[in-house]
C-alpha cells in the first residue's frame, strides 16, 4: 500500500515538474515577444529579391476549395517569367481534376499534374512533383489557403541568406465565426505563430517549417533526402533534418495566409490524430540525433525537443489524474490536495491547450482589438475534447509501433466552404463551364481582393506597429 | 513588479485574521439562506502562524445513511451528463472526467462506509488551499497583466478586483459544496473538489485574463505596451 502511495506521490511530482518546465518555456516565448527585439529576416530587400520558384499545390478531393487558391495565386505579383505553379491532384474522385486542368488551360504559369497512384498522403504527392519544379525555390501551399497578393515575394525575401533552408509563413484562420471551435483554433493559431514562432525567430530558436504558407530551397530539400513519404507530418520530419544538417528555418510573420480551420469536432479530432501521430513519430525518430547533435545549441536541442515531445503533456496530465485519484483512495482527504494540485495543472494544460493562456493572450494584444479573446475560458472544452483525442492518437500509435496494431493512414481535412454558384476561378463570374460553379471562399458579391482585405485587417499589427 | 506583487501579498498576510472571517461569515450567511442548517461552530487554525478562524459545522451524512437521497442524486446528475455528452461533442471529454470523478467517489463511499469528510476538514483544507492561492494571486496577476496593461495604476486594479472576486467565488463555492454534502454525503465531492476548486479558480482568472488583455488592447492598438 505505501510503495503505491510512493509511487502515486512520485508520478504526480513528476507530471507537475513537466507541466510546469513547459508553462515556464511558453512565458518566456511570451515575454520575449513582447519585450524582446522584433527580428524580421530580408524585409529591406522583399520585392527586389525574386529567384525563380515553383509553388507547389497539392489537391486530393479539394473541388470546394481549387479554384479560389488557383485565383488568389495567378493575382500574386511576381515576376511572371519566374513563376511556375504546379498543382497536384492528387488521387482524386471528386470533381478537382477537371477544375484544375480548366484552370490551368486558362493560365500559363499554372500546370496540372495528375498523380494515380502511389503512397496517400501530402508527402507522397510532393515527392512525386518535386522532380518536375523548375524553380530554385519551393513554395508550398495547402488547396484551402489563400495566399494574399504580396505573400509570394515576403516568403521568399528570407532566402538571399544562403544558410537559410526553409521558411514558415503565418496561418490565419478565416472562418473564426463559424463555430465556437474555430474561434478557439483561431486562439490557438495566433498564439502559435505571432508568439510561439516569432519568439523562437528572434531567439535564434528553431521555428517550425509547417508544411504550409512555406518554402523550401529545392538544394536544401535534395541535401537531406528529400520529402520522407512515410512521415504524416512531413513538415516536422522535415524541419528536424534541415536543423540537423545546419540549414536554418526563418519566420516570416508579415507573411499571412488565410486558412480554414475545422469547425466541427469529429474534423478537428481526426486532424489532431493525424498530428499526433506524426510528432510521435518524429520524436521517436529524431530525439536522439537531436540530443547529441553537434551543432546545435542548448537552446535549440531543449526548444526542440519540446516541441517534438509537446502531445506528450496529455499522457502526463493522465498521469496526475490517476496518481492524484490513487492517492484520494488510499488517504482519503489529504488526497485532495494531490487532486487539487492535479485540478490546477489540469486548468493550467486546459486554458493552455497547445499553447499557453499568455501566449494567447499576448498573440490576442499584438494582433490588436478583437473580441475573440473574450472567447479564451472556453478553451476548457477544446482543451478536454484535445486532451481526450491526443490520448487515444497515442495510444494507437503506441499500439502499432509496438504490437503492430492497425494502420497510418493519411487523413485529409474535409472542407466545408459553402459552394456559390456564377464565380469562376478567375473572379469574372464565369463558373467553370460544367454549370456547377466553383467554391468561393467569399461571402456572395464579395470579390478575393476585399475578402483578403478584410481577413487580414486583423492580424495587421505588426506593420508599422513594431 | 516584484514590489507590486510582494506588497499585495504581504496585505493579504498582514489582514489574514479579517479575511478569513469575512470569507466565513459569507459562507454561514449563504447556507442559512440556503436552508442548510449550521448546528455549531468550531474554531479552526488554518495554518501555523495564521489566526483562528470560527467556520460553520455542517453534518455530513455517511453515505449509506442517505442512500435513496445519495443515489437520486448521483442518478439525475448522470443522466443529465450522459445526455450533454451525447448532445455536445466538444464537451465530451470534459464530461466523462466528471462522470469517472462521481463514479470513483460513489464507490468508495460504499465500498467503504467508514470513509467520510466532515465538514470541518473539507473547510480547513479548502482555507488552506485558498489561503494559499490569495496569496499568490498578486504574484499570479502582476506578471500576467502587468506586462500588457499600458498603465500601472490599471494593472493595479485589476490585481486588487480578482482578489477580491476570488474571496467572495471562494465563500459561495464552499457553501454550495457543503450544501451537496449536507444532502449526499461525499458523492460529489472529488467532482466539487476539481471543478469547484482550484479548476474554478483558474477559470476566473482567465476570465479577468481575457478582459485585461481585452481593453489593453483597445488602447494600444496592436503596440506592443
Amino acid at each position: 500500500m505505501s510503495a503505491l502511495l510512493i509511487a502515486a506521490e512520485f508520478a504526480l511530482l513528476l507530471s507537475v515538474a513537466v507541466l510546469t518546465l513547459y508553462a515556464l518555456r511558453h512565458y518566456v516565448l511570451a515575454q520575449s515577444r513582447l519585450w524582446g527585439f522584433h527580428r524580421s529576416d530580408a524585409v529591406e530587400i522583399v520585392g527586389y529579391y525574386m529567384p525563380s520558384i515553383t509553388v507547389l499545390v497539392p489537391m486530393h478531393n479539394e473541388e470546394k476549395v481549387a479554384a479560389d487558391i488557383l485565383e488568389a495565386l495567378t493575382q500574386c505579383d511576381y515576376d511572371r517569367a519566374k513563376l511556375e505553379i504546379l498543382v497536384i491532384d492528387d488521387r482524386s474522385t471528386d470533381a478537382t481534376a477537371e477544375i484544375v486542368d480548366e484552370v490551368a488551360a486558362a493560365n500559363p504559369a499554372i500546370k496540372a499534374l495528375h498523380r494515380t497512384k502511389g503512397n496517400g498522403g501530402k508527402a507522397g504527392a510532393l515527392r512525386f512533383a518535386t522532380p518536375q519544379a523548375t524553380g530554385e525555390i519551393l513554395l508550398l501551399f495547402d488547396a484551402d489557403y489563400i495566399p494574399g497578393r504580396t505573400m509570394l515575394k515576403w516568403l521568399v525575401a528570407p532566402f538571399c541568406d544562403p544558410e537559410v533552408g526553409a521558411v514558415m509563413g503565418r496561418v490565419v484562420p478565416h472562418n473564426i465565426g463559424d463555430s465556437v471551435l474555430a474561434g478557439l483554433l483561431s486562439l490557438e493559431r495566433a498564439a502559435g505563430y505571432q508568439v510561439g514562432q516569432q519568439a523562437r525567430h528572434q531567439m535564434g530558436l528553431a521555428p517550425q517549417f509547417g508544411g504550409t504558407v512555406g518554402g523550401v530551397r529545392k538544394s536544401a530539400l535534395h541535401a537531406v533526402g528529400g520529402w520522407n513519404e512515410d512521415s504524416l507530418t512531413e513538415d516536422t520530419d522535415l524541419t528536424c533534418r534541415l536543423l540537423l544538417a545546419g540549414w536554418r528555418t526563418s519566420y516570416v510573420n508579415r507573411a499571412e495566409c488565410y486558412e480554414e480551420v475545422p469547425h466541427g469536432w469529429p474534423e478537428r479530432r481526426q486532424q489532431l490524430t493525424r498530428w499526433v501521430l506524426g510528432h510521435a513519430e518524429c520524436f521517436h525518430r529524431y530525439w536522439r540525433p537531436v540530443l547529441f547533435s553537434p551543432r546545435l545549441t542548448s537552446a535549440e536541442k531543449i526548444d526542440t525537443l519540446f516541441m517534438l515531445a509537446c502531445y506528450f503533456t496529455a499522457p502526463v496530465m493522465v498521469l496526475a489524474w490517476v496518481a492524484s485519484l490513487t492517492m484520494f483512495c488510499l488517504v482519503g482527504l489529504k488526497g485532495l490536495t494531490a487532486l487539487a494540485l492535479t485540478a490546477a495543472f489540469t486548468g493550467y494544460q486546459l486554458f493552455a491547450n497547445q499553447s499557453t493562456f499568455f501566449e494567447i493572450g499576448t498573440a490576442a494584444l499584438l494582433d490588436g482589438p478583437d473580441t475573440r479573446i473574450l472567447l479564451l475560458p472556453a478553451n476548457i472544452l477544446n482543451f478536454f475534447a484535445s486532451f481526450g483525442a491526443i490520448c487515444a492518437a497515442l495510444v494507437r500509435f503506441y499500439a502499432r509501433r509496438i504490437f503492430g496494431l492497425g494502420s497510418g493512414d493519411w487523413y485529409k481535412t474535409p472542407r466545408s466552404r459553402q459552394r456559390l454558384n456564377g464565380n469562376g476561378a478567375n473572379g469574372n463570374g464565369n463558373g467553370n463551364g460544367n454549370g456547377n460553379g466553383y467554391t468561393h471562399i467569399h461571402r456572395e458579391g464579395v470579390d478575393l481582393n476585399t475578402w483578403l482585405a478584410q481577413a487580414s485587417r486583423r492580424s495587421r499589427a505588426e506593420e508599422g506597429a513594431l | 513588479m516584484v514590489a507590486v506583487a510582494a506588497g499585495l501579498s504581504l496585505t493579504v498576510l498582514a489582514s489574514s485574521g479579517r479575511v478569513l472571517q469575512f470569507h466565513e461569515w459569507l459562507c454561514r450567511t449563504i447556507l442559512l439562506r440556503a436552508g442548510v442548517p449550521t448546528p455549531a461552530s468550531s474554531l479552526m487554525a488554518i495554518a501555523p502562524g495564521l489566526p483562528s478562524v470560527e467556520v460553520p459545522v455542517v453534518v455530513v451524512p455517511p453515505m449509506t445513511s442517505v442512500r435513496t437521497a445519495t443515489l437520486a442524486a448521483v442518478g439525475s446528475v448522470l443522466v443529465a451528463l450522459v445526455l450533454l455528452h451525447r448532445y455536445y461533442p466538444l464537451a465530451r471529454t470534459f464530461l466523462a472526467v466528471t462522470m469517472a470523478l462521481i463514479i470513483v467517489a460513489v464507490t468508495v463511499g460504499f465500498l467503504n462506509p467508514a470513509f467520510t469528510i466532515d465538514s470541518d476538514a473539507y473547510t480547513k483544507l479548502w482555507l488552506r488551499t485558498q489561503f494559499v492561492l490569495w496569496l499568490l494571486l498578486p504574484w499570479i496577476m502582476t506578471f500576467l497583466v502587468l506586462p500588457i496593461e499600458p498603465s500601472p495604476l490599471r494593472g493595479v486594479g485589476w490585481i486588487l478586483t480578482v482578489g477580491a472576486y476570488g474571496l467572495i467565488w471562494s465563500a459561495f463555492r464552499l457553501a454550495f459544496c457543503l450544501a451537496v454534502f449536507h444532502h449526499t454525503g461525499i458523492a460529489f465531492s472529488t467532482m466539487l473538489w476539481f471543478n469547484l476548486g482550484p479548476l474554478s479558480d483558474l477559470l476566473y482568472i482567465l476570465v479577468f485574463y481575457s478582459l485585461a488583455v481585452r481593453r489593453a488592447s483597445a488602447r494600444l492598438c496592436g503596440r506592443r505596451p
